[in-house]
């Protein structure tokens, strides 16, 4: 009798644990980054059930292995971050997944973590705290953060440690936190500066009288005869830029969005680098 | 006799010239399939709905055999969305050069998968892009934060 109660009791707390997280078996988290006191990083793990907040405790979810929150200590708002897990899936294989979600991509900047904030990042996407009642329900435009939309879903064996690091936590004044191994804030230069040359290029050609749709057909069938040289990608921004355009349901719409594009800031890196 | 070993001669010399050095080998693919076969679909405005893309290819250079992946989009699920969107998934290939260690170009292909949502008005409200190489490469899927129906 006495075995069976030793049996039983611990996979009861276990469940009203998982429970108490509106979860189900999440493998533990370990943080690889060097602590910084602008941000804090806590997983959505058993370990640490108490930090997470109520508004998110409290609804019936199931998180994708890897998930955390992401607070932001400082008065200025997080523009993009770069996250790296370290895993084992279930195949019993060592695999690497990231994600990167970016402020900037798309006009107006709307912040990945607001200023003295906190947002939830799975490996599937960024999510606002004050958009965390929308995740009992799932309904986001173009599907849930805790569902995958593009590439595989991570399949990770639950009873193995997720190694997590942040590559750069990138700040709206320019301040790039983390080891930036990945180098992330050059792609956003690179895109802004393929943006500005688009629009320049696609003004260009309407000025001198070109119908749009030509126009664009013109510069995506050009751009894509081009391969990208080194690290700049220029030709297949180039190539996606008119095929956006082309694919609108109104184009010049989507022009004033990319003519709205925010000039990223001048990017400096204040601390974690190895 | 004589001319049997001028060319025995002449074939051992030109076997143990130095030989050229060898370019780095291309990873790019040898087979790319999508479906639809447009590598593309769009969906009408509408409040509630998904479009799907998937594809698989078949890469050079043996790092990797190929690649295969999906992209989708979904719009007002489980719950209808107030307004409209024009939900659009996408694959597409692009090519980059690069210089070896003796400077010789080599190339890369890559894939590109893209979910977007536009509004009426031609905004992107959701964009989300998801690139893999033939030389093994992959990117972190890049996103814009969401937003709620």
């Amino acid at each position: 009798m006495k075995s069976r109660v030793y049996i039983v009791l611990p996979a009861v707390v276990m469940m009203l644990v998982a429970a108490s997280l509106g979860a189900g078996i999440m493998p533990l988290t370990q943080i690889d980054s060097k602590p910084d006191a602008r941000i804090d990083i806590i997983p959505i793990d058993e370990e640490h059930s108490s930090a997470i907040p109520g508004s998110l405790k409290s609804l019936p979810l199931s998180f994708p292995p890897g998930s955390f929150l992401l607070v932001n200590r400082t008065g200025t708002p997080i523009t993009a971050v770069d996250v790296r897990w370290n895993y084992t899936d279930d195949k019993g294989q060592l695999k690497q997944r990231g994600i990167t979600c970016d402020a900037y991509a798309f006009a107006p900047l709307d912040p990945i973590v607001e200023a003295h904030d906190l947002s939830l990042i799975t490996p599937y996407g960024c999510t606002r705290q004050s958009l965390f009642a929308h995740l009992g329900t799932g309904n986001f435009i173009g599907g849930s953060p805790l569902a995958a939309t593009a590439g595989a879903p991570v399949s990770a064996d639950l009873t193995a440690t997720i190694h997590l690091y942040i590559d750069s936590a990138i700040f709206a004044d320019g301040q790039i936190c983390g080891p930036d191994k990945f180098q992330y804030f050059l792609q956003i230069q690179d895109r802004y500066l393929a943006v500005k040359n688009f629009v320049a290029e696609v003004e260009a050609g309407r000025n001198a009288g070109e119908n749009l749709t030509t126009l664009l057909t013109r510069v995506r069938n050009d751009a894509r005869s081009k391969a990208d040289t080194g690290s700049s990608r220029a030709s297949s921004r180039r190539a996606y830029y008119a095929g956006l355009l082309l694919r609108s349901p109104n184009a010049e719409g989507s022009l004033q969005q990319l003519k709205a594009q925010v000039p990223p800031p001048a990017f400096v890196h204040t601390g974690g680098q190895n | 006799m004589k001319n049997i070993w001028l060319v025995a001669c002449l074939v051992a010399l030109v076997m143990l010239a130095p030989q050229p050095a060898h370019a780095q080998v291309d990873y790019v693919f040898s087979y790319f399939q999508c479906d639809p076969s447009s590598c593309q679909e769009t969906g009408p405005p509408e409040t509630i709905g998904s479009v799907l893309v998937s594809f698989n290819g078949t890469c050079t250079g043996g790092v990797i055999a190929g690649l295969n992946g999906s992209a989708k989009i979904t719009i007002g699920v489980p719950k209808a969305c107030s307004t409209p969107y024009v939900p659009y998934a996408l694959v597409e290939t692009s090519e980059s050069e690069y210089l070896d260690d003796c400077g010789e170009p080599y190339y890369v292909d890559y894939v590109t998968e893209t979910g977007e949502v536009f509004s009426i008005d031609g905004i992107t409200v959701v964009n989300i892009s998801n690139t893999s190489g033939c030389d093994g490469s992959i990117t972190s899927p890049v996103v814009i934060g969401k937003k709620p129906c």
